[in-house]
C-alpha cells in the first residue's frame, strides 16, 4: 500500500530525531575519542579505570595519571564541546533572525570588540584585574557586551531590521579592528605576541571554573533558544510581514534571540579567544543534513559544532605533538574542506544529504 | 458583521498613500482590489490586517478590533499572503504550510495540525512539493504553497496579494476556484488584489476600484467594471461584453482582441 503524505512526513521526523539521537552519541563517542589522544599517553581504558576510581574512592590527586585526566584532558574535551554548542547554535540563531546565510555569530562585531577587550587588557593593563587570566576574560566579555549594545542601539533607531543589523554590525566590526590594531601598533614585542596569539583561539589552558562557566551559559542560553524555535522558523519563512501574520513579533525575537546568541559567543570566545568558522559552518553542515525547521536544525547545529572542535583540537594536539597548534586555526583547515564539498553536493542533488 | 474598515489613514514618512478610507467586506464574498501599479493595493490589504501599521482608523473583523489583538491572536483571525516572499533555504513545502499552524501550537504540531496541513496539500494536488524545498519551486506552484498555509490557519479574514500574478491559467482557475469556494462555504471575509479585470469578474463579488490614494468607485460587477470606469482609472479603452452570467473585457474593439480568455 502506498503510503499517505502524513505516513512519509512522520517518518521523515522519526528520521531526524533517530538522526540527532545518534549524532548525539557519535558526539560522545569522539569526546572520549580524543580524550586520551596527547604528550602522555593514556588509552580509553586508563580513562574509564580513573574516572571509576574517581566516582568510587575521590581517586589518588597525586597521581599523574590522574592529573592529566582530571585537570588537562576532561576540562579541555569539555570546554570543547560546550564552545561547539555555542558557537554553532548562536550562529544558527543568528542566521535564523537575520534571514541571511552569511551571517555568523561574529556578525555584530564581537568578535574584534572581545579582542579589542582583552588587547586592552594585556598590553596597555586597563580594567578591572588587568593583565591576568580573569581580568582578559573579564574585559573580553564587557567589550563584547558593549558592542551588542551599539549595534542594537545604531539599528533600533533604523526598525531593526535584518539589514540594519548587519550594517551596524559590520560597522562597528572595522572600528573594533581598527582599535585593536591601535593598540598593538603601539605594543611592545612580549605582549604583542599576547595579544595576537589571544585572537587565535585556543583551548590551551581550559580550567574546570572556566569550563563550567561556559557550559553553564550555553546550556541556558541553547535551552531558551530551542523554546524559540518556533519563532525562528516564522521568521525564515519569509519577511517580517510574514512572521507577523503568523503571530510572531520579528522585532521581539531579533532582540531576545539576539542577546541569547551574543551572549554565549561572548561567554565562549572570552575565555577562549576568537575560534571562527565553527559557527558559520556547523549552522549549514546541519542545515544540509536535517533541514529548516529550528526543532531539529538548533540541536543537530549544537551537535556539528561539538563535533567540528573536537575533531580539530585533537588534530591541533597530534599534528606536530607536543607542540599544540590552536583550534581556531586548526578547525578552518579541518572543516572547510569538509563544508565546501557539501556546499558543492547539496547543489548538485539539490538536498545535500537526503534526510529531510 | 464581515469586515468594516474605517478612516484607514496610512503614511511612508511623509508620503501619504491614502487618507481616511472606509469601506466594508461581507462574509462569504470575496471582494476585488483593483487599480493601476502603486494605486496602495498591496499597503491597503497589510493595513487592513495590521501588519502595516495605520497612522489612524480602525479595522473591525466582525466587531472585533484587528489593531487591538496581539499578534497571535490575530494570526488566528486573518491570514496574509504577499506577492513575493523570500524563504530561507530548505524549508520544504511542507513544512512551509506547517507554518500556517504555528499560532495553534504550543511546542510542536499536533495531530490535528498535521492533518489539516495534509488535508490541504492533498486538496490543492500539492503532493509533489511536499518535500522538495521551496526555493526550487517555480513562483506558481510557491504562491500556491503560501495560499495554503494561508488556508491552514482557519482564518476569518483572507487578504491575497496578487495571489495568481506567476501561474499558468489552469492554476489561475483552480486557486480562484477554491478560495472562492472556502470563502463560501466557511463564510470567509476575503480580499484579492488582482490585476486582471477577466479573473476578478469570474471569481470576484464585490470590486474596489482604487485611484489616487482614494476608492474610485465600489460594489458589483455592473457598477465598477464598467468601461467608463476602465478608461477613468487606466486610461484603456475596453469593451465591455454582457454575457451571462457574466462580463468579458475586452481591449481595443477595432482588433478584437481579449485581455486574456478565461473560460471555464
Amino acid at each position: 500500500m502506498k503510503k499517505t503524505l502524513q505516513e512519509q512526513y512522520e517518518r521523515k521526523e522519526r528520521k531526524k530525531q533517530i538522526l540527532l539521537w545518534t549524532g548525539m552519541v557519535g558526539v560522545i563517542f569522539l569526546a572520549f575519542g580524543t580524550a586520551v589522544l596527547g604528550a602522555s599517553d593514556t588509552s580509553v581504558r586508563d580513562l574509564f579505570a580513573a574516572i571509576g576510581e574517581a566516582v568510587k574512592t575521590g581517586g589518588n590527586p597525586e597521581d599523574t595519571g590522574h592529573k592529566v585526566i582530571f585537570l588537562l584532558r576532561l576540562p579541555r574535551i569539555v570546554m570543547a564541546v560546550f564552545a561547539g554548542i555555542g558557537l554553532s547554535v548562536a550562529g544558527t540563531a543568528m542566521q535564523g533572525i537575520t534571514g541571511n546565510p552569511l551571517v555568523s555569530p561574529f556578525t555584530l562585531g564581537i568578535s574584534n570588540a572581545a579582542a579589542f577587550g582583552a588587547s586592552l587588557s594585556l598590553v596597555f593593563g586597563i580594567g578591572i584585574g588587568a593583565g591576568t587570566e580573569g581580568g582578559v576574560v573579564f574585559q573580553a566579555f564587557l567589550w563584547a557586551g558593549v558592542c551588542t549594545v551599539l549595534v542594537y542601539l545604531v539599528s533600533s533607531r533604523a526598525g531593526l531590521g535584518p539589514e540594519s543589523m548587519i550594517l551596524a554590525g559590520i560597522g562597528l566590526n572595522y572600528l573594533f579592528s581598527a582599535a585593536t590594531s591601535v593598540i598593538q601598533y603601539f605594543a611592545d614585542e612580549h605582549k604583542l605576541t599576547a595579544a595576537v596569539q589571544w585572537a587565535f583561539g585556543s583551548l590551551n589552558g581550559a580550567a574546570w571554573e572556566q569550563t563550567v562557566i561556559v557550559a553553564a551559559l550555553v546550556t541556558i542560553c541553547s535551552v531558551a533558544l530551542f523554546f524559540m524555535a518556533l519563532d525562528l522558523n516564522a521568521m525564515a519563512a519569509g519577511d517580517d510581514e510574514v512572521a507577523i501574520s503568523l503571530g510572531v513579533h520579528p522585532e521581539r525575537v531579533r532582540i531576545l534571540a539576539g542577546i541569547l546568541a551574543v551572549l554565549m559567543t561572548a561567554a565562549v570566545i572570552s575565555f577562549t579567544g576568537v575560534i571562527g568558522f565553527v559557527g558559520l559552518a556547523g549552522p549549514h553542515m546541519a542545515r544540509l543534513m536535517i533541514g529548516n525547521d529550528h526543532r531539529y536544525l538548533l540541536p543537530c547545529s549544537g551537535l556539528w559544532g561539538a563535533a567540528l572542535l573536537l575533531a580539530a583540537d585533537a588534530v591541533g594536539r597530534m599534528l606536530l605533538a607536543p607542540v599544540v597548534i590552536p583550534v581556531g586555526i586548526v578547525v578552518s583547515f579541518i572543516g572547510v574542506p569538509v563544508f565546501i564539498n557539501l556546499v558543492l553536493t547539496a547543489g548538485k542533488g539539490g538536498n545535500g544529504w537526503d534526510w529531510k | 458583521m464581515g469586515l468594516e474598515v474605517k478612516d484607514l489613514t496610512v503614511a511612508y514618512g511623509r508620503r501619504t498613500v491614502f487618507e481616511k478610507l472606509s469601506f466594508q467586506a461581507r462574509e462569504g464574498e470575496v471582494l476585488a482590489l483593483m487599480g493601476v501599479n502603486g494605486a496602495g493595493k498591496t499597503t491597503l490589504l497589510k493595513a487592513v490586517s495590521g501588519i502595516g501599521k495605520a497612522l489612524s482608523g480602525s479595522s473591525r473583523l466582525n466587531g472585533r478590533d484587528l489593531f487591538r489583538m496581539t499578534y497571535r491572536e490575530r494570526a488566528k483571525e486573518a491570514a496574509y499572503v504577499p506577492q513575493h516572499t523570500k524563504a530561507a533555504m530548505g524549508i520544504s513545502g511542507a513544512d512551509a504550510v506547517m507554518m500556517g499552524r504555528i499560532p495553534f501550537m504550543k511546542r510542536k504540531p499536533s495531530e490535528k495540525d498535521r492533518e489539516q496541513v495534509f488535508g490541504i496539500l492533498e486538496q490543492l494536488s500539492l503532493e509533489a512539493f511536499a518535500f522538495r524545498p521551496l526555493d526550487q519551486l517555480s513562483g506558481g506552484e510557491r504562491q500556491q504553497i503560501l495560499i495554503a498555509r494561508a488556508l491552514v490557519q482557519e482564518p476569518r479574514l483572507l487578504l491575497l496579494d496578487e495571489p495568481t500574478s506567476s501561474m499558468d491559467l489552469k492554476n489561475q482557475l483552480k486557486v480562484l476556484g477554491l478560495i472562492r469556494e472556502v470563502t463560501r462555504e466557511k463564510g470567509l471575509v476575503t480580499i484579492v488584489s488582482i490585476h486582471d479585470l477577466n479573473l476578478a469578474a469570474m471569481f470576484c463579488d464585490r470590486f474596489l476600484m482604487m485611484k489616487d490614494g482614494g476608492i474610485y468607485r465600489s460594489g458589483r460587477a455592473e457598477e465598477v467594471l464598467t468601461e467608463s470606469c476602465i478608461r477613468e482609472v487606466y486610461g484603456v479603452e475596453a469593451e465591455v461584453w454582457e454575457t451571462e452570467p457574466r462580463r468579458i473585457l475586452l481591449r481595443d474593439p477595432e482588433q478584437n482582441i481579449p485581455l486574456s480568455v478565461p473560460f471555464q
